[in-house]
């Protein structure tokens, strides 16, 4: 004879589904401890999600870009004579790849920046203002003056303005080790000054014109980084073999996990620590379940040793049981997603406005977050936790439902309901 | 006559805090088809221990227990819930309904157990509730119904297979005169009109009076 079971699946749904509501308030509580858990963790996970969204626009709209090609030195020893040659054309090859919507030549040299009495060593970037300002808000953060109108114009960091004493109009003199290996120099009149928040930026760089640089520098039109922005960050990698295919023999293509470690490292640290946090809070809803299980379990004893009695398997009890937990599980779900969705949907359009909580725009600087933080959800981050979650109740009630494999049916039969 | 049940030398012995309790002693019990038979004796006799035995629900220390022609000691534990599900017919004192079915959801509930289709399901549940008068109450769920409705709700789901063998434990224990009296004429109409095999343990003497057969039962011994 076969095991009855998988023919009595709708039956076992309408019995569990019924059994469910002989006790609402055990029910309800449970259900809500499983939506309360999953509308936690996902409104996390989508605060997450949009603060790492956040945090890779910052720290690559400023100067990095999402892709970089560079000399195949370049990274490790940022020499100026680790350059790549026919900057432009090298910058033109990118502008047709599907996915790219800006390119901009820069070169650059760490170079001592002279204001009469005081000199300070700053990064100078030499770039093409229109070109570079389609991919980077450097120009955003203008603090006075403008953004290199001028051919000889520096754009410079506030804190290292003040540090040598300068304001618009003032000239700079910048020297530095030319790419041929004599002394690169270039005179500059400040015609802006910027200020991005950001102190080891506003304090150590200065941008002057491209042509200007590479003159200065005996660079001729070589530059050291041709600077890549795509649609979509988290696209990039997708983009990896149509822009390596584009990147010149010569050239090393770098992508923004690899400029900035230590971005993907601090993500990284974030999710392990948040995840521990969600997984105390799933363990302990989970407990929950395991004790609403353990009661009715109990409560039933009698019934269980009555369908034992009847001819029903122990395993078709512990899997009408599992259906009963699969139900409070969907109604958990159903009530923690309509939670997520009522809490993230208005703040993902409206933000949350970072820069006007009390101590927090400083921090927000420094945490390279921007003035307002938008949730992000996604279907992993509304698949996540209601896939755990199941996971965790259907294991609660599988722990006290196989009592019914161990129950002897005479003595269940003579349990007090 | 063919033997539905046969017993030989059961004995079922108990340890009750590492002290023996020998609830059956070497019984020996036959139970021919259209028999109706009662077993008798007073509480602790070893009546309800015996039905479990036949029943599948207990095994014996020692001794054979055949029930339909299978030796129902050497079964494993499913197939002991196959026999029980598709030769044998349960009646508990205590009703043991599912409380969240309606009368004919729980007679339906173990055909559907035994793989009935939808519809058979239907017309058999609905036909074994109205052989025992209860036509206008097979959507009423255990707690709307009185004692008696529900302990025939109970054998309307025990003879809805058809089985070999009902086994009833004192089935009127929770039922006044009236309503025993109602529930022993719809067991002997089975027995009598439908040739159902019937093993009652009880220790009331209205019960005994209506069985073919009295088997009394003191100490654990068929006396």
């Amino acid at each position: 004879m076969t095991d009855p079971s998988p023919r009595s699946r709708a039956l076992f749904v309408r019995v569990a589904w019924r059994n469910l509501w002989r006790r609402r308030l055990r029910t309800w509580m449970s259900a809500c401890g499983v939506g309360f858990a999953i509308a936690l963790v996902t409104v996390g996970m989508s605060f997450q999600a949009g603060t790492y969204d956040a945090w890779i626009d910052t720290a690559t709209s400023l100067m990095t870009g999402h892709a970089q090609v560079q000399h195949p030195a370049y990274f490790d020893d940022p020499e100026v004579r680790h350059n790549l040659a026919e900057g432009f054309d090298l910058a033109s090859r990118f502008e047709g790849v599907p996915g790219v919507v800006a390119v901009a030549p820069r070169a650059e040299a760490f170079a001592l920046v002279d204001a009469g009495q005081r000199s300070f060593g700053a990064m100078v970037m030499g770039v093409d203002p229109v070109r570079d300002a389609a991919l980077s808000d450097l120009s955003d953060h203008l603090a006075a003056g403008e953004y290199l109108p001028h051919p000889d114009s520096a754009f410079v960091g506030t804190a290292l303005a003040t540090n040598l004493g300068v304001g618009v109009g003032d000239e700079i003199v910048v020297l530095g080790a030319a790419a041929e290996g004599g002394v690169g120099a270039l005179v500059s009149s400040v015609d802006g000054l910027f200020e991005t928040g950001r102190a080891e930026i506003d304090r150590n760089v200065l941008q002057v014109g491209l042509a200007e640089m590479q003159a200065g520098f005996e660079l001729g039109d070589a530059v050291h980084r041709v600077v890549i922005k795509t649609r979509d960050a988290r696209g990039v990698a997708g983009m990896r073999e149509t822009l390596e295919a584009a990147t010149p023999t010569g050239g090393r293509l770098l992508d923004w996990n690899e400029l900035l470690p230590e971005l993907e490292q601090a993500i990284q640290i974030d999710k392990a620590t948040a995840a521990m946090t969600y997984w105390l809070l799933l363990i302990v809803v989970a407990m929950s379940v395991v004790n609403a299980f353990i009661m009715t379990v109990f409560e039933r004893t009698r019934e269980f040793g009555m369908l034992l009695a009847i001819g029903m398997r122990p395993n078709s009890i512990i899997g009408m049981l599992s259906v009963e937990a699969l139900c409070v599980w969907a109604m958990g779900t159903v009530i923690g997603i309509v939670l997520c969705l009522a809490l993230v949907v208005p703040m993902s359009v409206v933000g949350i406005d970072i820069a006007g909580i009390e101590g927090m725009e400083a921090m927000a600087g420094q945490l390279m977050m921007p003035e307002r933080l938008y949730p992000a959800l996604n279907v992993r981050v509304l698949l996540e936790s209601p896939g755990w979650m199941l996971l965790g109740t259907l294991v609660a009630a599988l722990i006290p439902a196989l009592r019914v494999r161990r129950m002897q049916v005479v003595e269940s039969l003579r349990e007090e309901e | 006559m063919e033997r539905v049940v046969a017993c030989r030398d059961v004995s079922r012995t108990y340890d009750d805090d590492a002290v023996p309790v020998h609830a059956l002693r070497d019984v020996d019990f036959d139970l021919a088809a259209g028999e109706w038979v009662s077993l008798a004796g007073p509480s602790g006799s070893g009546k309800s221990t015996l039905l479990h035995v036949i029943g599948g629900l207990d095994q014996p220390t020692s001794g054979s227990v055949v029930v339909d022609g299978v030796e129902v000691t050497a079964l494993s534990a499913a197939q002991l819930s196959d026999l029980r599900l598709n030769k044998i017919g349960f009646v508990f004192q205590a009703y043991n309904l599912i409380p969240v079915l309606s009368a004919i959801e729980n007679v339906e509930f173990i055909l559907q157990l035994q793989g009935v289709d939808r519809a058979e399901r239907r017309s058999r549940s609905r036909e074994s509730l109205h052989a025992l008068g209860l036509a206008d109450l097979e959507h009423r769920r255990p707690g709307e119904m009185s004692g008696g409705q529900q302990q025939r709700v109970a054998i309307a789901r025990a003879i809805v297979t058809e089985p070999v063998l009902l086994l009833a434990d004192e089935p009127s224990a929770n039922l006044d005169t009236s309503t025993t009296r109602e529930l022993l004429e719809v067991l002997k109409s089975l027995n009598r009109e439908r040739g159902v095999t019937i093993l009652t343990a009880t220790h009331d003497p209205m019960v005994m009076g209506y069985t073919t057969r009295q088997v009394n039962l003191r100490d654990g011994s068929v006396v």
